[in-house]
């Protein structure tokens, strides 16, 4: 198993040993990414083929990313949902996130009631309440693990503008849970 | 990162959120997959030969250098081979080449000639040099009027300028006078003695003005 520079290296060289464990390693995580924020399976597949395919185009011109090819992938991933989305101001329904939330690792039966209840009004505000910016930044911090440097980097701000995006995002989410979190304090 | 109470709770929220999305469909990520192979098989042959070669070799060898060397042979073959067929094409069709360099040059002729005339009219040099005539400017002279001494200068010019423009007349049967056919002229009687001789009629008196008729200053 190559690491990270050495992965890197060989693909830049199109091995493909290389693009195939680069591929194996980041398209289902993309492809959650890219799910969550446009919410249809289909349009999150075609978008991960077009990550991959533009990642090829790049290696082939001997372009592409030099040092952090996950933030690189997620960038691409960005653009291209975001240019999706201007194309067709396409809004999930949110029975979409809410039937994946149930379908998911979390399985209802095994969680509290009142958990359940929140779980579905954050991800009722996340795609309501948040603007594009604050959806993005909020995923890629929180639901990603990026950093607010890495985050900054995908998103093309400042890191002191994503600290921004993210705390008016918190603070909206706060705001729409609010109702929920008093709930379980009492 | 340190966030409000009331913060962390929602980033705590989010976090349990993470795992809460389906993985990728196995059957659409196989699909996928091999896509992105077919892509990368396309790539591969789009990327050049010399990379071709590099990884040829090297699954071949394992060396590093060899490949190198291969590729850079590989490349000056191909660019003395794509030399040598221009140069047999060239010789091929050397005349139609030759051709296409002679319209070019002919092209930029007509460019030339095609050029905008520059008008160059001689009759402000002639009023310049007749300017001492005592009938008024030099434009006056130049539109309409008639300047004595000057007039002769003007209209022979013009009539140069009406003889090059004019086209050919047509011959009628007469080709004028080539070696041979010149016709002699005829002979004059003269009063005085001093006859030509007789084997070269023309010359002599032919050039004096005749007597007695417009020689007026004498």
């Amino acid at each position: 198993m190559r690491d990270g520079v050495g992965l890197l290296k060989a693909a830049k060289n199109l091995d493909e040993e290389a693009l195939t464990a680069i591929f194996d390693q980041f398209a289902p995580a993309i492809y959650k990414y890219t799910l969550r924020l446009c919410h249809d399976p289909i349009v999150a597949d075609n978008i991960v083929g077009d990550v991959f395919a533009q990642l090829l185009e790049q290696f082939a011109a001997g372009k592409g990313p030099r040092t952090n090819l996950r933030s690189y992938l997620y960038q691409t991933a960005y653009h291209l949902v975001v240019d999706r989305s201007r194309d067709s101001q396409h809004n999930a329904p949110l029975e979409v996130a809410v039937g994946v939330y149930e379908k998911g690792q979390f399985s209802p039966t095994q969680t509290q009631v009142e958990e359940r209840v929140m779980m579905e009004a954050l991800i009722a505000a996340m795609n309501t309440d948040l603007t594009e910016d604050q959806r993005h930044v909020v995923i890629l911090r929180f639901l990603e693990d990026f950093s607010l440097k890495e985050t900054a980097e995908i998103i093309g701000k400042e890191v002191n503008n994503i600290k921004v995006i993210q705390n008016r995002g918190i603070a909206k989410l706060r705001k729409a849970l609010g109702f929920h979190l008093d709930e379980e304090d009492k | 990162m340190e966030f409000e109470p009331q913060d962390q709770k929602v980033v705590e929220l989010l976090t349990k959120l993470k795992g809460a999305n389906e993985g990728y469909p196995s059957e659409m990520l196989a699909a996928r997959r091999q896509a992105f192979l077919n892509n990368m098989a396309g790539a591969g042959l789009g990327v050049g030969t010399g990379t071709a070669v590099n990884r040829t070799v090297k699954s071949g060898s394992g060396s590093g250098a060899a490949p190198i060397t291969a590729g850079k042979l590989l490349e000056v073959a191909l660019l003395i081979a794509i030399v040598a067929e221009a140069s047999a094409l060239a010789y091929f069709y050397r005349d139609k080449v030759a051709d296409v360099f002679r319209s070019i040059s002919a092209t930029s002729k007509v460019q030339e000639i095609s050029s905008p005339p520059v008008i160059t009219s001689p009759f402000p040099e002639l009023e310049i040099s007749t300017s001492a005539t005592p009938t008024g400017t030099a434009s006056e002279i130049a539109t309409s009027t008639q300047v004595p001494g000057v007039t002769d200068d003007l209209t022979s010019n013009n009539n140069d300028a009406a003889t090059l423009t004019d086209s050919t007349p047509n011959p009628n049967g007469n080709n004028g006078n080539h070696y041979g056919q010149t016709p002699k002229p005829e002979r004059t009687k003269d009063n005085n003695d001093n006859q030509p001789p007789e084997d070269n009629p023309g010359n002599g008196n032919n050039d004096r003005p005749p007597q007695g008729g417009n020689d007026k200053n004498h």
